[in-house]
């Protein structure tokens, strides 16, 4: 697992955490049932409050992505396929929004995105 | 407790060396006079309880103590415990060295076991027992300032008021038998010193020499019991 | 989660100054900050915490028991390091720690022994011939070796070169890993608290200005920035200690989200540090919106 946190973000470091941690479970970097480093442990680690780590964690259990068990420990929630393919598709959508407005205010049709889309998918093949 | 008055020992034990390295060396010169030989321990004792006293309230000791898992009474009592022993450790010391002045240099002194005695050692340990508990209080109140000032100024009253005292005593008991004064015993006379322990023996063994030590030893209890009072009292609400 | 320590409207009347109301808990496993300027009354709390002083009214509870009650046992399990090291200046570090460690019924030789290695101690020196740092090192050692669950530390830090006081703060997390220990040193170097401190208590001139969590403050409180005209409108009641120059202004709010509402885009808001907040809050008209 791999967390680095980023003081001059905007970000609050709760959320940094969230964020690196959710996306490496979407990538795949972090495998279901993997156990977490306890929150203690982290914020030892990082230097920084438990409160902050704790808050972190309380919110990936939130939103499915890890289970607390008591006396045990974190681990990455077995997560099934379909979530785990709606978030990732979730990821591909807010990027292809970004693209979308991009395009608009430079007056770039469907079209032309298209075919751009086709190029590039050419290209990675 | 115990641990806590073996502190003071333990911290100074070097001071307390050169202190009775000095007074050793001074001794002699005391000698010729039997009986202010006698007094010099009031002196010693007390400049050897000023040292840790003295030390441990000026740089403020009392804080880590009071931090520590021991009561302030605790404290308080164990100061009292080192302060006699250290003076009675004083004390002891000087006679010794006295006797043995007199014994294997016999040309130097005067002959100390006049004035010495039960009794004569009694009323050593009275006054030392009253400076004691009029010092240790005076001093938790009023803080540093007064640690060597007001140690000087206590034992010079007492020794002056003891000196005093006894010579008042003395010549308004001239008629008891064995009492030696120089002169006619008026009360200049008396004030010589000469033989004032030897004196003070006799009259204490002309009113009854068990009912004397009694009322002696009675005082110092009770002396002690409201010193330790008064100072566990003054501590306790001490602000360090 | 259970207190370790509890404050309630303590108060301390001197001739010059009062600790007025002050209240706050820490729990157990966790660390708090108590910052403020100088003279604001952190050591006043700590030297009532440890009953050096007394106070005027209100209660302090230890291990969920009041401090005085039970005095001998909860000083037996406070580990306290002062601004001003108590120890015997000619006596050498083992002297000194000879004469306390008797004290304490659990006291851990061993342990105290891997500390001085460890912050690189000689025991054989006289206590007067160290450094401050050395000095502060060897009141943590002494401190952490006998199973202390609260250590009670006054700037422990100022005086430290920056590295070991990095050294420091990682050593106090280690120290609360366990959930059974909690930390409270007050400080007036804020930085040392932004990254590890769980919980900051803020006192100014005796009153506890707030006390929260670390993470809540520094979303709360902002430093916002904007033209002065604005310092014109009824919503600028809300700032604190304004600072005003040739080309703006800047002050601090305790709510940001309210700043937001009130001046959307005509100000920048940024994310406070612990010492932008204790310097607007300690600066002219920081005092009276508090």
């Amino acid at each position: 697992m791999r967390i680095i946190i980023s003081n001059s973000s905007e970000d609050p470091i709760y959320e940094q955490i969230i964020k690196q941690i959710k996306n490496q479970i979407i990538n795949g970097e972090l495998t279901e049932q993997e156990s977490l480093p306890s929150i203690r442990k982290l914020a030892g680690e990082l230097g920084i409050s438990v409160i902050t780590t704790k808050r972190a964690y309380e919110e990936l259990e939130r939103e499915g992505f890890i289970d607390t068990v008591g006396g045990k420990g974190s681990f990455v929630a077995s997560q099934n396929k379909e979530f785990l393919r709606e978030k990732k598709m979730k990821v591909v959508e807010e990027k292809l929004t970004e693209a979308v407005s991009e395009a608009r205010m430079l007056d770039i049709g469907v079209k032309d995105l298209k075919e751009m889309l086709n190029i590039l998918y050419g290209e990675e093949e | 407790m115990l641990k806590l008055s073996i502190k003071d020992i333990r911290i100074y034990w070097f001071t307390y060396v050169v202190n009775f390295l000095f007074w050793t060396i001074m001794a002699p010169a005391a000698i010729q006079n039997p009986d202010i030989y006698m007094m010099l321990p009031i002196g010693f004792g007390l400049l050897i309880i000023i040292i840790p006293l003295g030390n441990d309230i000026r740089d403020g000791r009392d804080i880590l103590y009071a931090s520590l898992p021991i009561k302030r009474r605790s404290i308080i009592a164990a100061r009292y415990l080192s302060s006699f022993f250290l003076a009675a450790a004083a004390s002891i010391w000087l006679i010794i060295l006295g006797l043995a002045i007199e014994r294997f240099l016999p040309g130097l002194s005067g002959k100390i076991s006049d004035s010495l005695s039960f009794e004569s050692i009694l009323i050593l340990a009275f006054i030392i027992t009253l400076i004691i508990c009029i010092y240790l209080p005076f001093v938790l109140k009023f803080g540093f300032g007064a640690v060597i000032s007001g140690g000087i100024a206590i034992t010079a009253l007492a020794i002056a008021g003891f000196w005093l005292g006894s010579s008042c005593l003395i010549s308004l008991n001239k008629g008891v038998p064995g009492i030696e004064t120089g002169g006619n015993g008026s009360l200049l006379d008396s004030l010589s010193g000469i033989g004032i322990f030897r004196n003070l023996s006799k009259i204490m063994e002309y009113y009854g020499r068990g009912i004397s030590i009694f009322i002696i030893i009675l005082v110092m209890i009770i002396a002690i019991i409201i010193s330790i009072s008064i100072s566990i009292k003054i501590f306790r609400g001490k602000e360090l | 989660m259970e207190n370790i320590l509890e404050i309630n409207s303590l108060r301390k009347e001197y001739d010059n100054f009062t600790l007025n109301d002050v209240s706050f808990k820490l729990p157990y496993g966790y660390i708090m900050g108590l910052i403020g300027p100088n003279g604001a009354g952190k050591t006043t709390i700590i030297k009532l915490i440890m009953n050096l002083i007394r106070k005027k009214s209100g209660d302090i509870k230890v291990f969920g028991t009041d401090n005085i009650e039970n005095e001998i046992d909860i000083k037996s399990r406070i580990g306290f390091v002062y601004d001003i090291p108590p120890f015997y200046d000619h006596l050498t570090l083992n002297q000194n720690k000879a004469i306390t460690a008797q004290f304490y019924r659990e006291w851990d030789q061993d342990l105290f022994l891997r500390y001085v290695n460890d912050f690189d101690l000689d025991i054989k020196a006289k206590f007067k011939t160290l450094s401050r740092g050395m000095k502060m090192k060897f009141q943590l050692a002494m401190a952490l070796s006998h199973n202390a669950e609260l250590i009670l530390l006054d700037e422990p830090t100022s005086g430290l070169d920056p590295v070991f006081r990095r050294e420091l703060l990682d050593l106090f997390s280690g120290i609360i890993q366990d959930e059974k220990k909690s930390i409270l040193f007050s400080t007036h170097i804020t930085s040392d608290l932004e990254r590890i401190a769980d919980f900051v208590t803020f006192i100014k001139e005796g009153q506890i200005v707030f006390t929260d969590e670390k993470d809540s403050v520094l979303e709360s409180w902002g430093v916002v920035k904007g033209g002065k005209e604005l310092l014109e409108k009824e919503e600028a009641s809300m700032f604190k200690g304004i600072k005003k120059h040739e080309y703006g202004f800047e002050a601090l709010v305790s709510d940001v989200s309210q700043a937001r509402k009130s001046f959307s885009t005509s100000v920048t808001i940024e994310k406070p540090t612990l010492e932008d907040i204790m310097f607007f809050m300690t600066s002219k008209n920081g005092g009276e919106d508090a």
